[in-house]
Order: structure tokens, then sequence, then C-alpha cells
């Protein structure tokens, strides 16, 4: 996608403690979270990143293209490795920073952040084999330091290749905090695992009143759901009203407005398209769309107590078994709270 | 026979050199080159265990089979419409040969099921 001077790409890195808030910025007019690290000029960084996840970090920052600048909001210490520009106020300093940081490294290349991983394969390239792979025919070998695809069957009854590989925990169509470790046959999910971290949504300010709460969550979880369904237009309209959600905020205004995006997003043919998608307990991804649209206009009538017991990571794995890569990624959008593994389940 | 080749010969190494000229000019002036964690598919911070080099069903391959076998058969058919009647029955024992070529092709793709509705 071209990118005008006053667009600002930004990749966004969140801790899950931080996923949450940063949503509000695809509400800003000229400001895009990129879809992929290599899409963006500015990393942003915030919240708890684990020390398990710092060489994700890592990787995430080298991905994007130099000259790159990097912006930590409100940053726990173990983002501190990476150089970045902190900032600590609301949204609007967030805004402010990012742009800035923009315009300044492109007037001055020099100012871009370095390199933090080695740039070096993970093996050398030692060109044996019949094509250069390393080993043997087309099996064996590993190049460039990873072995090669075992194969299984599909469901077709044909042999064929499995790739094993793991998303998150900053990959933009993934909820905060999520990673999902795939077996992927095609385009199709054969195994998956999906763990989730908790996270203390106190880092960042709160509304006092619970319905308030309530109805932000819902907000920018529809505003990233709609990212991901790829309507990036509606997405703004969900984020910007996510970010007026304050205590002073005009009640009837609100509920006005979140009436409209409403039935914006019904018109917008998307719970047609979720029709019979990722179905857990009788209820397909568009009924969960719809049963958040209901809950919004629930919580903005003062009704805070608006969600259902989340499912258990066993019954979604279930689901997401034999689905291709985008109707995984629908079904998990499409579900309003994933609730943490206890933390010492989740790998580091 | 030369001349008329000439022309097209001329085009295609004119094409080659202004696209070699293109990648060297990109590599001499952009002060960036692509390192090893960029060369890694994003998957959001993490590497693949496997390599991507693997072999995946080509689903489309029974159709674009049929696809094949029938549209050559129609391309050849319409420039031998033509000169059928001056040809004559050479004209029809070309055709009949070319035929029965293509018909192994379509027997193997019904044989690789292509014809059944699943």
């Amino acid at each position: 996608m071209a990118v005008t001077p006053h667009e600002v790409p930004v990749a966004v890195a969140a801790g899950a403690d931080a996923w949450e808030p940063v949503q509000d910025v695809r509400g800003i007019p000229g400001l895009q979270l990129a879809a992929s690290p290599r899409h963006a000029t500015v990393l942003l960084i915030t919240g708890t990143v684990p020390d398990g996840d710092r060489e994700a970090l890592h990787r995430v920052h080298d991905q994007l293209p130099r000259p790159r600048a990097v912006v930590a909001w409100r940053p726990a210490e173990a983002a501190a490795e990476v150089p970045a520009q902190t900032v600590d106020g609301d949204l609007d300093a967030l805004v402010d920073a990012l742009r800035e940081a923009q315009a300044a490294v492109l007037a001055d290349p020099e100012r871009g952040t370095d390199d933090l991983l080695p740039d070096t394969e993970p093996n050398e390239w030692r060109g044996v084999g019949p094509f250069g792979q390393g080993g043997e025919g087309m099996m064996g070998g590993t190049p460039y330091g990873r072995p090669m695809t075992t194969t299984g069957d599909d469901h077709d009854g044909l042999a064929l290749d499995q790739l094993d590989l793991t998303f998150g925990p900053f990959l933009d169509p993934l909820p905060g905090g999520c990673r999902l470790t795939v077996t992927l046959q095609g385009e199709v999910l054969q195994e998956v695992e999906l763990t989730v971290r908790a996270a203390d949504l106190g880092r960042f300010p709160q509304p006092a009143e619970a319905d308030l709460r309530t109805a932000r969550r819902l907000l920018r979880r529809t505003a990233h759901g709609l990212h991901v369904a790829g309507l990036d237009a509606l997405a703004a309209r969900a984020a910007a009203l996510a970010a007026r959600v304050t205590d002073d905020v005009d009640r009837a205004a609100l509920v006005r407005d979140a009436h409209r995006l409403g039935r914006r997003v019904r018109r917008s043919g998307l719970l047609w398209t979720q029709r019979g998608v990722g179905t857990i307990d009788g209820v397909d991804a568009a009924g969960r769309w719809r049963a958040r649209l209901d809950a919004l206009g629930t919580a903005l009538d003062g009704n805070a107590d608006t969600a259902s017991a989340p499912p258990d990571h066993a019954t979604i794995e279930d689901v997401l078994t034999g689905m291709t890569l985008t109707d995984a990624m629908a079904t998990l959008v499409s579900i309003d709270t994933l609730a943490p593994q206890p933390t010492g389940a989740v790998a580091s | 026979m030369l001349p008329a080749f000439l022309s097209s010969l001329t085009v295609t190494a004119a094409a080659a050199l202004a696209t070699a000229a293109c990648v060297i000019a990109a590599r001499r002036t952009s002060p960036y080159r692509s390192t090893a964690p960029q060369r890694v598919p994003v998957l959001g911070g993490l590497e693949p265990g496997t390599h991507a080099w693997s072999r995946f069903h080509v689903r489309y391959y029974p159709m674009t089979l049929l696809f094949i076998a029938f549209e050559m058969e129609m391309m050849f058919m319409y420039p031998w419409a033509v000169v059928f009647v001056e040809e004559g029955v050479t004209a029809l024992a070309e055709m009949g040969m070319f035929l029965g070529i293509l018909s192994v092709g379509v027997v193997y793709a019904w044989r690789e099921g292509a014809f059944r509705w699943q």
C-alpha cells in the first residue's frame, strides 16, 4: 500500500496488558497499525514484555525496514532493552510522539535504530545435495538451519508436508497475549495449541464505572475484529468511539454513535460472511459478533455484566482444528474474552 | 528470416539490459541490505520450526489438466477448420492424430477423478 508522507504506519509490539489500549490508535486519522512490521516505519512497544518474548520483540524490531524509529508507551522494564523514545502520557501524547518519531527518522535516517539481532543465518548454507538443500534427495538436510518438514496424511489421504509454526506474540490479527502453535498442511490447521497470557489491565487508566469499562473493552475488541475482517474504515470508527469512553463522556451522544456503528457493522455484510464459522456451543462467529454488538448496547444502557463465560482452551482448539488459517483468525477475533492460562502453564 | 527475428531479439536484449540496470542501480544506491531476521517470514516475532520447502496439494490441478486438454483442442481446431476444405483428408488424419494424443490426457484426467463431482 502506498504511504503518503502524512501517514504513519506503525508496527505494534504490545504486552498482553497494553494490547487493548493500543487499539485506540486505529481511530486516529493518518496513523495506521500496519499488518506487518515490514510495512511500518515506527515500532510501538508498550506494556509488559515478558523475558521469554524478548527475542521475539527484537526480531519484530529488526523486521522493520531501515530507517526505523521506536516509541515506547508506558513500557515495563523488559522493553527497555530496545533503544526507544519513551512516552508516559495519554493517547494524544502517544500520537504526537509517533508522528514526530517518523518525521525525525525520515529527515535524518542516521537517527534510525540499529539491528538488535546478529545478521547471520541460523546455519550456514552448505550447498550439499542435488538442490543444495544440505541432504540427500528431496528430504533430509537442514537448509539454513531449519529441518525439512515431516509428512502426514491430509484429508484426501495423501501424505503431504506439515509446517510447524507458532504465530505470536506480536502478530497483528491475534488478540493480545495470544500465541497460536499450529501444524499447518496447505492452509489447513491440523494441530492447534492456544496459549494466552494473563494481563493486568490496571496498567492503563480505566473509567471508574464498570459499564463504561465493559463498553470500552467491547469497542476495542470490535475495532480489532473489524480490522482483521478488512473493514478498516469501520474499525477506525469503533476505535474513535473507544477513545471517547471516559468518565466524563457525553453518554447520550456515545449511545447514539454506538448504535450507529452497530447498524453499520450489521449492514456491512460481515455477519453474513461469518455464518457457520467456528461454532462453539452452538453459536457461530456471526452469532458472537451479534452478541458483542448487543452487549455493547446493553453496557451503554448501564448494565456492565454482559459477558458470558469465556470458552475454555480445549474447546477453542477443537474448533480451530481442521479450519483454514483465515477462518481460525476470524474465529479468535470473534471471541470476546480469551481466558488466560494459569501463569505457570504458559511457556516463556 | 534473420531480420524478422532481429527485431524481437533487440527487444528481448533491451528488456534484459534495462532489468539488469535497474537491479544493479538499486544495489549500488540503496544504503540498506536485508538482514537474516528480515528474511524470516513474519510470524509475530518467532521463527518457523521447519523449512518452507514443502509439498502441498495443488487442488486445482485436475481442473487445469482438463482446461488445457480442451482449450488446446479448440485452439488448433479453429485454424484447422479454415484450411480443412482445401487440405481434405490429410487435414482430417492430422487432426485425428492430434485428438488421439490429447484424449490420452483426458483419459488420464478421468482416471484421476477429474469428472467426479465431489
